[in-house]
């Protein structure tokens, strides 16, 4: 496996949200391993992926937490939420029940995050076609109403699943480039990281952890 | 470890007592959040200090702190009001500002080195700014016990609202950090954090940040405190743990498990390759030995073992090394270690040779500081045919008279090859060897028997 470069000018911060059982973590391995997991275990808490994305001409790099969807997880998950510059809502297409608790995943979206987070509608599992409980045009009208984006993708193939990440992304970046979204905000989830590979002023006084045997 | 969020009811600073240092005085404050304390001392220009960021950032009043006094600062009256009026001072500050405590005032009363919250924003700060350059050049990198247990703590509780004030101390750059780490030392200990009552290795914390780990060492670490491995035992290639008081190979291998028993398939270190629990307290090699069943290379020096067992439940096994331990071998060693290559048995209470004489794959053999004295015996290892290394020094039978040579005559023909005590034979000693044979040839009218017929 080739080391990714360590050269990037922004870090975005990302979250993924839904129910339990839709594909967040699929969705997340699909993006940063661009393979599919057929047995994906139920995530505990959260789980956590990056990826360099080429933007604009531009290196970002993505860091995305990905949640369980278990209700139980709600609290530790609620505190992820905080300074996420783009939140992937994701529901899926083959079970309306999760399709209904989208307007309370926006809520809690909407509550926890800053008004310049990019939030991303993903209908998950479209490669199912004959299981389909969910409408496209529903969907997208929901999406129009809330002002979010929207796609319908697959984990599975990997259909759309890269179009979801990166759309997000240019989103964000026009934000930060219309001055929409201010870079020193806390909160706002974005970082820009000027610094170069080679820079080395800092790097001799590296975190060293005390000791004590 | 202390974490003021959970105890923001239970945190109290104090002023018992100064100290004079250099013509200096040095005010030792006392903080305690929850059941942890820690002290640290400042001297009254690191409260004027502190003051001046308090009063142009966080609206603290500026007559609030004693004033300054040029004369007569010395006499211990004054030291004693000004102790009082520091501690008064500083209960107000921290009384008003604890809510949201500025980085300041945290650090000024090490918060950084105890409290959680404060220990993960300086981490999530330095590897937001050094993390990538780090990682460029190393893959490896030190932890303590404190630091681990903080991420794992802040993976596993909910809200830590303070991380906000600044994105550069946003929890993701630690973990990001940590996910690109291929080898991870924990070193703990038994001793006390700085200057409070936290003790390393009393902090329990898991292991489920590291994804890219492939090499893991735990120096004096209380095993029983890891409480999850995570996908580390799918990635793992060699694990180190030394001094850490290990009784059993389960006690490391499934230490996060309630259940301790190797029958789970989840539970196998399937890439574990190269094992060493050196300087632990293992009395045996057991059952748990079958949780790393692709082992090629074992090392348990420094441990209470008494015997080689289920070795031969681990077929790759070529490199196995238990130095200094109570070993007595009686019977032959044969179906224990016949795929073994190198073999160190040294500082053991071996006495005989012939339970190695079929040891055919054998190439090194290190028996130094063993018991060995019968000159006899020499014979039972001459006729491996692969031996190119053997260690016999520190044996009653290194001290007989012409050992050397004598070692040498009963390796016959190979005897050039062998590296007899990490010294290759001389033209002298192979020479006097050769005599020796002729002489033993001439006298019982045949070739000396190298090769024991049992």
């Amino acid at each position: 496996m080739s080391a990714p470069p360590y050269s990037y000018s922004y870090i975005f911060k990302y979250i993924i949200i839904g129910d339990m059982g839709v594909g967040k973590s699929c969705l997340l391995h699909q993006f940063t391993e661009k393979k599919f997991m057929s047995d994906c275990p139920h995530t505990i808490g959260v789980e956590f992926g990056t990826r360099i994305i080429d933007v604009c001409g531009q290196k970002i790099k993505l860091q995305i937490w990905d949640t369980a969807g278990q209700e139980r997880f709600r609290a530790v998950t609620r505190s992820y939420y905080r300074g996420a510059a783009g939140a992937l809502m994701v529901y899926d297409t083959t079970r309306r029940t999760t399709y209904n608790h989208l307007s309370s995943w926006l809520t809690d979206t909407r509550n926890l995050t800053n008004p310049s987070t990019v939030i991303f509608l993903i209908g998950n599992k479209s490669d199912l076609k004959d299981q389909r409980d969910v409408a496209y045009e529903e969907a997208k009208q929901f999406a129009d109403e809330n002002g979010l984006m929207f796609v319908e993708a697959s984990a599975k193939t990997g259909d759309n699943v890269e179009e979801a990440f990166v759309e997000t992304a240019k989103k964000i970046f026009q934000c930060i480039q219309d001055g929409r979204l201010d870079l020193n905000a806390t909160e706002s989830g974005v970082q820009h990281k000027p610094s170069q590979p080679g820079r080395q002023t800092l790097t001799d006084q590296s975190p060293k952890p005390s000791c004590s045997c | 470890m202390a974490c003021l969020l959970e105890h923001d009811n239970n945190f109290t600073v104090a002023i018992p007592s100064y100290e004079i240092k250099n013509n200096v005085t040095y005010y030792e404050i006392h903080v305690t959040v929850g059941a942890v304390t820690w002290s640290v001392s400042h001297r009254y220009n690191d409260f004027v200090e502190l003051h001046e960021v308090l009063i142009a950032d966080h609206c603290i009043a500026k007559e609030m702190l004693p004033q300054k006094k040029l004369i007569g600062n010395r006499d211990p009256g004054f030291i004693e009001k000004r102790k009082v009026d520091l501690e008064a001072y500083l209960r107000v500050v921290v009384n008003y500002l604890q809510r949201a405590m500025p980085l300041v005032l945290a650090k000024f009363l090490d918060f950084d080195k105890y409290d959680i919250t404060y220990i993960l924003q300086n981490m999530a700060y330095k590897c937001f700014m050094d993390g990538d350059s780090f990682l460029m050049k190393s893959s490896e990198y030190t932890f303590n016990p404190l630091q681990l247990h903080a991420i794992s703590e802040r993976l596993q509780k909910c809200c830590f609202p303070t991380e906000v004030s600044n994105n550069q101390h946003d929890f993701s750059h630690i973990i990001d950090f940590c996910q690109k780490l291929q080898t991870v030392i924990v070193r703990g200990g038994r001793s006390i954090i700085g200057t409070s009552n936290i003790i390393y290795n009393s902090l329990p914390f898991v292991m489920t940040m590291f994804k890219s780990v492939s090499e893991l060492h735990f120096y004096n670490i209380h095993l029983p405190n890891v409480c999850d491995f995570g996908s580390v035992r799918l990635t793992v290639g060699c694990f180190v743990i030394n001094n850490s008081c290990i009784k059993q190979l389960t006690d490391a291998l499934l230490c996060d498990k309630v259940h301790k028993t190797t029958e789970s398939s989840d539970d196998v270190w399937n890439k574990l390759v190269k094992i060493d629990f050196s300087w632990n307290e293992l009395s045996g090699i057991d059952d748990g030995i079958l949780l790393a069943p692709n082992l090629q290379n074992l090392t348990l020096d420094g441990n209470q073992i008494r015997k080689i067992e289920n070795i031969e439940k681990l077929p790759k096994l070529t490199y196995l090394c238990m130095s200094a331990n109570y070993i007595v071998v009686e019977d032959c060693l044969y179906s224990q270690l016949k795929n073994i290559v190198f073999l160190n048995l040294s500082q053991n209470k071996i006495t005989k040779l012939s339970p190695f004489a079929k040891l055919v794959n054998l190439k090194t053999l290190d028996l130094a500081s063993n018991s060995v004295s019968e000159a006899s015996e020499i014979r039972y290892v001459s006729c491996l045919p692969k031996l190119e290394y053997l260690v016999l020094t520190g044996n009653p039978l290194s001290t007989i008279i012409d050992y050397r040579v004598k070692v040498f005559e009963a390796f016959g023909n190979r005897a050039q090859c062998l590296c007899l005590d990490n010294e290759r034979p001389s033209q002298k000693e192979l020479d006097t060897a050769a005599v020796l044979r002729a002489l033993t040839v001439v006298r019982e009218g045949k070739t000396p028997i190298t090769i024991p017929s049992g």
